[in-house]
C-alpha cells in the first residue's frame, strides 16, 4: 500500500472507506466481537456466507465490532441504497435463509429489525451521514430510530464512535469516519504545547480507573528529563465482568493508535507499547493487523504523514495478572521482569519503563484523544458535568435486563443507567445493589439509586470509578458472599510481595468463608474493618490499597446481614449454601415429579400427585429443585 | 550534592538530597522496624513495617525505607497509629512464620523475634497457620527453610543486585509465592553466602553453622580475609577459641558487609586439621618430628653451609605474601644483611608482582597505582584480562555497583566469556590464541603507530565497531580506571606492555591477582624492586627453576609458597628439586613441596597474627591475633626471631652435608614442542575458578568440595559435535601432557576453545600448560573412548 502523505491522499483513502461504508450494492454486517461470537455470530457469518455463496447474490458480507447490545446478540445489520440502515438481533443460523429472502423481496415480514438507523453521527467529523435518502418506507415506519431506542437514549458514543459501525479490519473505514485526520491536524498544525493544552482543556481524565488528569500526565511526562520517551496503552484490562477495553480494541484498534501517535507526538516519545493480555486474541489480532496497516500507510514508522515526526508501536502481550494492570507492575512486566509493582512516588512519568519518562494511559482514555483533537477540549469539557468531563463506558452487566456496554456522560444518575437503558431487573425483583470499579471497587446499595456516576461522587460513596466495571444486583444476591467473591478473586491476584495484601487479603478471605458457612464469630466483623484499616494504610499498591473496599461497602451498608450470617446463622438472601434449608410447600407442590427426578443428589420423595419431601441429609442444596418446580412450591430459607 | 534539612522527632537532621527518611532517621538516632530493607540493596518496601507520619498529617502513613525526604519534612517515627499498623504486619506475618525458634539458628540475632519482642506481640487475633513448603538440603553449604520465610526479598536482591547472579528469584505469586531456583534444584551458584547474611529470619542458613551452638554463645572477632588481595573484613565468630562461622561486618570499608565463597566458608583451612602442627626434617633419607630448636638449628646450619659453600646468590626464597608486613620487613631485614639476599620471588602472586613492577619500572614514582576509592568515583572501569571477579569475587558486588549508576561504562577485554565480561557495557572477548596479539595492536593504535585500516581487528574477534568504540571512550576525556588482571598462567608480557601505555589515558591503574598482603611485600617491604635492566618476567620463580636447573641455585626457602602447587610441569619440578642441597617448607600447611622438604616448619596463619597488611587498594589494615595458633605452630614473626639468634649463636658451623645426586636432564619428560595442530585443534586456557585457586583455599574441604576435579568448559556445539555431554567425564591433551576432567557445556565459549579451571593444585592439570604461553593448542575425548 502507498504512504500517505498528504492530506488530499488521506480524504482520497477516506472516500473509499466511505464508499464501503455507504455501498451501492447490498451490504450484510455481522457483529463480531467477542462477545458476538460467544452468542454464536461465527455460526450466523458462516451461514450468511454459504447462503450467499449458494445463491450467487451479490451482496457484500461484512464484519465490525459490538454496538454494545451485547443482550440481543448475535447483530447482523443490512445496508441497502438509500434505506435506513436495519438493525436485526438474536440472529441464528436457521433465520439466514429467512433473512436473505425478505432482502430480496424488500420486506421485513419474516424477521422484524430491533431499530432502524435513518442517519450516522459522525463525531469525529461533526457531520451526519444519511443512509436514508428521502422518506422512510411504510413498511419500515414502526420500526423505532436507534437513538430512540431506550438503551441507546442516554448515550453518546465518543470512544466506542465506530465499534458495530465499522470493519476493525480496515484502515479505510476508520479514515471515513474522520480517522487520522486528527493527527494530520495535529501534526501539520499544532504544535506539541498546544494539543497538551488542548487535552487539559477537555479535563479528561484517565479512564483506567485513577482518574488523573490526562493533560497534566502528559505535561509532566513531557517536560521529564531524557532524549527517550515512552507511551503506553493499558489493555490489561482484568476486572471480573469488565470488557469496555476489549471491546474497543476488538471494534475500532485505530482510535486507540491514533491516540497514541498524537500522545507521543505531544510529549516526545519514539517508541509506544500496547500491552494487551492475551485471553483476548481477536484483540491482539485486531491491533497487530491495524498497526500493520497503519505502518504501512505512514501513520507509524518514521516520517508519519511526511512529517518529520517518527514512531513506532509495539503490541506486548500479558499473561492475564489482575497485577500488571498498575502501572508500575505493567511496566516491569513489560520489561521483561515479573509483574510486580513499586512504590509510586517516583513518577512513573519520569523514571518508568526502562528507567525513562513514559506516560500511561488506558485504551479507552486514548480512544478519546482523536475527538478532542478534532472537536476541541472546549466541545468535550462541555460534556458530562464540571470536573467530570464526557463519556464513560461501563461494562453493565449481572442482574439486569439490558447487558451490554453503555457509553454515558459522566454525571448521569445511577438510575437511568440501571433502569432507562439497563431496563431495569429481570423478574420484577427488587434492586439492591450495584457494584462499582470491579474488585476493588465497592457497593452502592439501592437508596443511592440517584448517585450521580462520576469519579468523586463514586469515591465519596465508598466505591470507585475503576475501569467502568458495573454489576447489577438483586435482592437475591448475598452481600457477603459477594464480598467474599471478590476477595477470593484478589488473594489469587495478589502478587504477594508485600506483607499486607499478600498475608491481609488471605486472611480476610478466610473470615469471610467462615461467615459464609456458619462459622462466624461475633467479633468478625470489627476484626475485618481494623484488618481493613491495616491493608488499606500498608499496602504497597493500588490492589492492595483498596481491596478491603468490597468489605468495607458491604459492612457499610448492608451490616445486618452480615449480623445474619454471624448471629442468626441465617443467609437473608438464599446464596451461602451452609445456611440455608430448601423446602417443598405442601400446600403449592402439586406431585409433578420433576424436582424428584431433576435432583442429583435424589434426596427428593413423594408419590406421584401428592406432596413430595426433600431429605435435608442428603441435600446438597444445588437449587436445582427450585429452578425446576414450575409452581413455586420450593422455597429457600 | 545538595543537602537538605528535616526534622525527624523534633530533632532537626541533614541529609543528602535523594535519601530516604530512613536513612534521615537513623542519622537522628530514631528507631524505625524494617525487615525488607538492606542498605547494601535499592529499597523494596514490601515488609511494610517502615510507616512514619509526617506530623501535619498523623494518620497518613508513609513507608520511610521508599520515600524520599523532603526538605522542612517533620516526621514523627512513632504514634498509636503506626505503633497499631506495626503490630498489624507483624501479627500478619506470624501467621505463617514457624515458632520453631528453639531449633532455628537465627534465633538470637533474628530480626523479627527482635520485633516481635519489642512490639510485645504476644497473641494473634488470627488462626496460625502451619505451611509445608520445600525445605532444600541438598544444596552445599546453604540450606533454604521456605516456611521460615518472610518473602522480603532481600536473598533475590542481593543475589541479584550486588552478586549478579539470580540464581533465586520468586516462584509463583500471591499467597503461593516462594523463593525458589528453576526447578527446585539445588543451589549451582557462587555460594557467597550473601543470602544467608541479608535474610532478617532463619530462612537460609549456614550449613556449615547448623546446630553447632547458639549464636549468643559466640564473641565476634574482627579480622581480615587472607583469601585474596581484596582483604575484607570479616567477624569470626569464636566459641572457645574455635571458629564456628564467619560473618562479615557491614562497615564502609570496601566489602560493605560483602562476602564471597572463600571468606565465608573457608574458614575450615584455618583449623587444626586442615594445618602442619609438627616440625619435621628429613636426614639421611628419613623424616622425622624434631623440637623447634632442633628444627631451626638444622635450617640455620644448613642455610650457613649452603651460602658458604656457593655464595648467596646460590640461596632463593619464595613467599606467598601471607607475611604481616612487619614480618616481611623483618624477612627482608635478615635475608638481605645476614645472607646477602636481594630478592624475594612469589608464585601465588606471580602476575601481580610481574604487572606491578612492570609499572614501576615505567613510571617509577609518578605510577598511578589506585585505590578503591578512585574506582568508585571513575566513569569508566577498563578491566584488561580476564577472570578478575574469579580471581576476586568481592569485586562482583563493587563492580555491579558501579554500573548500577547511570552513565557509567564497564568495559572488559578478556580472552574468554567471564563474570565481568557478562556485565560489561563493552564486553571484549579476544581469541585466546591472539589475545597478546590483539593487546600489542591495541598498544600500537594508543601510540598511533598504526595506520587505520591496516590491521584487520575482526581476526582478534573483536568487531571493528567494537574497537573503535573501545578507542573513543578511552580518549573521551573521562575518569577512567584500569584493573589489570594477569594471566593465570604464562606471563603477562603483553599486558603489562598494555598497562604501561595505558597509563597516560587513565586516572588510576590497579593490578589485581594479588595475595592478601602482596602490595605491603612489594611496596613496603620491598619484597621485589623492579630495576630496568631485568625484564619484567622476573618477578615469578621461572627463573628460579632456571636457575635451579643450570645448578646455580643450591637451597630453597618458602615463605607459605609452593612451586608444584602453582607452576607447569610440576614432574620436572619435582627432579630439580632432588638437586636441591636444601629446601625450607614454611607454611601453615602441608603442601605437595613438603614432601621434598629437608625441613618443615609449621607457620601460623593470618587470623593468628598480629601486625598490619595493605590490601591491593592500598588499605593499610591493623590486625589483632583473634586466634590462638594450634600447639606446635609458630608465627613467621616468632620463627624469624629464633632462627636469627641461632644464626648469630651458630657462628655458621659448617658440617659436612652429602651432596645430593645430580639427576641428569635426559630423565626430564620431554615436551613436544614439534606438534601438529591438527592434532590438537582446540586452544586451552587455564582460569581462575571462583572458589580459589589460593593456597589457603585449597585447604578449606569445602571450597575442595565445590571445585571438584578439573572444570573443563566447552563450546557446547563443539561438545554436540564430539558426543560429549554437559558433566561427562573427558580426557585433555595438549603437547606438555594429558588430564582427566568433567566437562562443562557453555553456550558463551567460542566455538574451539576451551577453559580449564582448577589447574592450580592439580598435577595432573599442571602438566597440561606451559610456563611460556597462556593459550595452549589442546584436543579432547571422551574418557573410556578414543577422539
Amino acid at each position: 500500500m502507498k504512504k500517505i502523505s498528504s492530506i488530499d491522499e488521506l480524504k482520497k483513502a477516506g472516500e473509499k472507506g466511505a464508499k464501503s461504508l455507504f455501498p451501492s450494492s447490498v451490504k450484510i454486517i455481522v457483529g463480531m466481537a467477542t462477545s458476538g461470537i460467544a452468542s454464536g455470530a461465527d455460526k450466523v457469518y458462516e451461514a450468511l456466507d454459504k447462503e450467499i455463496k449458494k445463491k450467487k447474490l451479490p451482496y457484500i458480507l461484512a464484519k465490525t465490532g459490538s454496538m454494545g447490545m451485547d443482550f440481543i446478540e448475535p447483530l447482523v445489520d443490512v445496508i441497502e441504497k438509500d434505506k435506513p440502515r436495519l438493525s436485526f438481533g438474536k440472529m441464528t443460523p436457521e433465520k439466514v435463509p429467512q433473512l436473505l429472502e425478505q432482502i430480496g423481496k424488500g420486506n421485513i415480514d419474516k424477521i422484524k429489525p430491533i431499530y432502524r438507523t435513518d442517519a450516522e453521527d459522525i463525531i469525529a467529523k461533526c457531520e451526519k451521514k444519511h443512509y436514508l435518502k428521502g422518506n422512510v418506507s411504510e413498511y419500515l415506519k414502526d420500526i423505532p430510530q436507534m437513538e430512540a431506542i431506550p438503551f441507546y437514549k442516554k448515550q453518546i458514543k465518543i470512544a466506542t464512535r465506530n465499534c458495530g459501525v465499522i470493519d476493525p479490519e480496515s484502515i479505510d473505514e476508520y479514515i471515513a469516519r474522520g480517522g487520522y485526520l486528527s493527527l494530520h491536524k495535529a501534526l501539520t498544525t499544532m504544535s506539541a504545547n498546544e494539543i497538551i493544552d488542548e487535552i487539559i482543556k477537555s479535563g479528561l481524565r484517565g479512564r483506567g480507573g485513577g482518574g488523573f488528569p490526562a493533560g497534566v500526565k502528559w505535561q509532566s511526562c513531557r517536560s521529564a528529563h531524557g532524549d527517550i520517551k515512552y507511551v503506553i496503552c493499558n489493555g490489561d484490562e482484568g476486572d471480573p465482568g469488565a470488557y469496555m477495553d476489549r471491546s474497543i480494541m476488538e471494534g475500532d484498534p485505530h482510535s486507540v493508535i491514533e491516540g497514541m501517535i498524537i500522545g507521543a507526538y505531544a510529549i516526545g516519545a519514539q517508541e509506544g507499547f500496547i500491552y494487551v493480555r492475551n485471553e483476548y486474541p481477536l484483540a491482539v489480532a485486531n491491533l497487530t493487523k491495524a498497526i500493520g496497516d497503519a505502518r504501512s500507510r505512514g501513520m507509524l514508522g518514521k516520517n508519519i504523514l511526511g512529517t518529520n515526526f517518527s514512531f513506532d508501536i509495539k503490541i506486548s502481550k500479558g499473561a492475564g495478572a489482575f497485577v500488571c494492570g498498575e502501572s508500575t507492575a505493567l511496566m516491569a512486566s513489560l520489561e521483561g521482569k515479573a509483574g510486580e509493582p513499586r512504590a509510586k512516588y517516583i513518577h512513573t512519568v519520569e523514571h518508568g519503563l526502562w528507567d525513562r519518562p513514559s506516560n500511561l494511559n488506558n485504551v479507552e482514555t486514548w480512544a478519546n484523544v482523536p475527538v478532542i483533537i478534532s472537536r476541541s477540549g472546549k466541545w468535550f469539557s462541555e460534556i458530562g458535568i464540571p470536573n467530570n468531563s464526557g463519556t464513560k463506558v461501563f461494562s453493565l452487566v449481572g442482574k439486569v435486563n439490558n447487558i451490554g456496554l453503555v457509553e454515558v456522560p459522566l454525571g448521569i444518575p445511577l438510575k437511568d443507567i440501571v433502569y432507562d437503558i439497563g431496563g431495569g431487573i429481570p423478574g420484577n425483583r427488587k434492586f439492591k445493589a450495584v457494584q462499582t470499579g470491579g474488585p476493588s471497587g465497592g457497593c452502592i446499595p439501592a437508596s443511592m439509586i440517584d448517585l450521580s456516576v462520576d469519579f468523586d461522587s463514586l469515591w465519596d460513596a465508598g466505591s470507585m470509578m475503576g475501569s467502568g466495571g458495573m454489576i447489577v444486583m438483586d435482592e437475591k444476591t448475598c452481600m457477603v458472599d459477594l464480598a467474599r467473591y471478590f476477595i477470593e478473586f484478589l488473594v489469587s491476584e495478589s502478587c504477594g510481595k508485600c506483607t499486607p495484601c499478600r498475608e491481609g487479603v488471605r486472611r480476610m478471605n478466610d473470615i469471610l468463608h467462615d461467615i459464609c458457612a456458619g462459622k462466624g464469630r461475633e467479633g468478625d466483623i470489627e476484626l475485618l474493618e481494623a484488618m481493613a484499616k491495616g491493608i488499606k494504610d500498608g499496602s504497597l499498591c493500588a490492589l492492595g490499597g483498596s481491596a478491603p473496599n468490597p468489605v468495607l461497602s458491604t459492612i457499610k451498608y448492608f451490616r445486618e446481614e452480615y449480623d445474619a450470617h454471624i448471629r442468626q446463622k441465617r443467609c437473608p438472601a438464599g446464596v451461602c449454601r451452609a445456611l440455608i434449608k430448601y423446602e417443598i410447600n405442601a400446600k403449592k407442590c402439586t406431585g409433578c415429579t420433576v424436582c424428584a427426578k431433576k435432583c442429583p443428589s435424589g434426596c427428593i420423595s413423594g408419590e406421584k400427585k401428592k406432596a413430595h419431601k426433600i431429605d435435608q441429609k442428603k441435600c446438597i442444596k444445588c437449587g436445582i429443585c427450585m429452578e425446576s418446580c414450575k409452581f413455586d412450591a420450593i422455597t429457600v430459607k | 550534592m545538595a543537602m537538605i534539612k528535616l526534622k525527624i522527632n523534633n530533632r532537626e537532621v541533614e541529609v543528602k538530597k535523594g535519601s530516604t527518611i530512613l536513612t534521615a532517621a537513623k542519622k537522628a538516632g530514631a528507631f524505625i522496624p524494617t525487615l525488607c530493607h538492606d542498605e547494601r540493596l535499592t529499597p523494596y518496601g514490601a515488609c511494610r513495617l517502615c510507616m512514619v507520619a509526617e506530623r501535619k498529617k498523623p494518620a497518613k502513613l508513609i513507608p520511610a525505607c521508599f520515600t524520599p525526604a523532603r526538605e522542612g519534612m517533620d516526621i514523627i517515627t512513632e504514634n498509636p497509629e503506626i505503633i497499631k499498623s506495626v503490630k498489624k504486619q507483624l501479627q500478619l506475618i506470624l501467621i505463617n512464620h514457624p515458632l520453631d525458634c528453639p531449633v532455628c539458628d537465627k534465633a538470637g540475632e533474628c530480626v523479627l523475634q527482635d520485633l516481635v519482642i519489642r512490639y510485645g506481640i504476644t497473641a494473634a487475633p488470627y488462626k496460625l497457620e502451619v505451611r509445608h513448603k520445600r525445605v532444600d538440603r541438598e544444596s552445599s553449604l546453604i540450606e533454604r527453610d521456605m516456611n521460615r520465610c518472610i518473602l522480603c526479598g532481600r536473598c533475590v536482591r542481593i543475589c541479584a543486585e550486588l552478586q549478579g547472579r539470580h540464581e533465586i528469584d520468586f516462584i509463583n505469586r500471591g499467597i503461593k509465592t516462594i523463593i525458589g531456583t528453576d526447578g527446585e534444584r539445588p543451589l549451582d551458584c557462587d555460594f557467597c553466602g550473601q543470602c544467608i547474611s541479608t535474610c532478617p529470619v532463619g530462612a537460609l542458613t549456614d550449613n556449615t553453622f547448623k546446630n553447632t551452638t547458639r549464636v549468643w554463645k559466640l564473641a565476634k572477632q574482627e579480622a581480615v580475609c587472607s583469601q585474596c588481595g581484596m582483604a575484607c573484613s570479616v567477624d569470626l565468630n569464636i566459641q572457645n577459641g574455635k571458629i564456628r562461622r564467619v560473618t562479615a561486618p557491614v562497615s564502609d570499608h570496601g566489602n560493605i558487609g560483602n562476602l564471597c565463597a572463600r571468606g565465608r566458608f573457608g574458614w575450615r583451612a584455618y583449623e587444626k586439621s586442615a594445618r602442619a602442627t609438627q616440625p619435621q626434617i628429613n636426614t639421611d633419607g628419613q623424616r622425622k618430628d624434631v623440637s623447634w630448636p632442633d628444627a631451626l638449628s638444622y635450617c640455620a646450619e644448613k642455610l650457613a653451609y649452603v651460602s658458604k659453600k656457593y655464595g648467596p646468590e646460590s640461596i632463593a626464597v619464595l613467599s606467598s605474601d601471607c607475611l604481616t608486613t612487619e614480618e616481611a620487613l623483618s624477612y627482608r631485614a635478615f635475608l638481605r644483611s645476614e645472607l646477602g639476599i636481594e630478592k624475594i620471588g612469589s608464585q601465588t602472586a606471580a602476575g601481580y608482582r610481574q604487572v606491578l613492577s612492570g609499572l614501576l619500572e615505567t613510571h617509577g614514582a609518578s605510577c598511578k597505582i589506585g585505590s578503591l576509592a578512585d574506582l568508585k568515583a571513575s566513569d569508566i572501569v577498563i578491566v584488561a584480562g580476564g577472570g578478575a571477579a574469579e580471581f576476586h569475587p568481592v569485586l562482583k558486588t563493587l563492580l555491579n555497583s558501579f554500573i548500577r549508576k547511570e552513565e557509567r561504562e564497564l568495559i572488559v577485554i578478556s580472552p574468554w566469556p567471564d563474570f565481568c565480561w557478562e556485565k560489561a557495557t563493552l564486553p571484549i572477548y579476544v581469541n585466546p590464541e591472539y589475545y597478546d596479539k590483539f593487546l600489542l595492536e591495541f598498544c600500537q593504535s594508543l601510540e598511533g603507530k598504526s595506520a587505520d585500516g591496516s590491521c584487520d581487528i575482526s581476526q582478534f574477534g573483536v568487531p571493528a565497531a567494537t574497537f573503535a568504540k573501545l578507542v573513543s571512550l578511552i580518549h573521551s576525556g573521562r575518569e577512567i580506571t584500569l584493573l589489570v588482571v594477569p594471566q593465570l598462567f604464562g606471563g603477562s608480557a603483553a599486558l603489562v606492555r598494555l598497562t604501561s601505555i595505558l597509563h597516560h589515558f587513565v586516572k588510576t591503574v590497579i593490578p589485581l591477582g594479588a595475595s592478601v598482603n602482596s602490595r605491603g611485600a612489594v611496596t613496603r617491604a620491598e619484597f621485589f624492586t623492579a630495576r630496568k635492566a631485568e625484564a619484567s618476567n622476573d618477578s615469578g620463580n621461572e627463573n628460579v627453576l632456571q636457575k635451579i636447573k643450570n645448578g646455580n641455585i643450591k637451597a630453597l626457602y618458602l615463605l607459605g609458597d609452593d612451586p608444584l602447587e602453582y607452576s607447569a610441569n610440576p614432574q620436572e619440578i619435582e627432579i630439580l628439586f632432588s638437586k636441591l642441597e636444601l629446601i625450607i617448607h614454611q607454611s601453615p600447611y602441608l603442601t605437595r613441596s613438603a614432601k621434598f622438604a629437608h625441613a618443615v616448619l609449621p607457620s601460623a596463619v593470618l587470623p593468628e597474627k598480629t601486625g598490619s597488611i595493605i590490601d591491593m587498594w592500598g588499605e593499610e589494615h591493623i590486625i589483632k591475633a583473634a586466634l590462638l595458633p594450634p600447639p606446635g605452630v609458630k608465627t613467621d614473626a616468632d620463627i624469624l626471631f629464633q632462627l636469627q639468634n641461632l644464626w648469630k649463636n651458630n657462628s655458621a658451623v659448617v658440617k659436612n652435608v652429602p651432596a645430593n645426586e645430580i639427576i641428569s636432564s635426559a630423565l626430564l619428560p620431554p615436551a613436544r614442542l614439534q606438534y601438529d595442530r591438527k592434532q590438537f585443534p582446540f586452544m586451552m586456557t587455564a582460569v581462575p575458578s571462583i572458589y580459589g585457586d589460593g593456597i589457603i583455599s585449597r585447604q578449606s574441604p569445602e571450597m575442595q568440595k565445590l571445585k571438584g576435579s578439573l572444570k573443563i568448559v566447552m563450546n557446547a556445539d563443539d561438545c554436540e559435535k564430539a558426543g560429549i555431554a554437559d558433566d561427562a567425564s573427558v580426557h585433555i591433551c595438549t603437547p606438555y601432557g594429558e588430564a582427566k576432567g568433567i566437562a562443562k557445556l557453555s553456550v558463551q565459549v567460542r566455538p574451539g576453545n576451551i577453559l580449564v579451571e582448577n589447574i592450580p593444585g592439580n598435577a595432573e592439570g599442571l602438566r597440561l600448560i606451559s610456563e611460556q604461553v597462556s593459550a595452549v593448542p589442546a584436543n579432547i575425548r571422551l574418557a573410556g573412548g578414543e577422539s
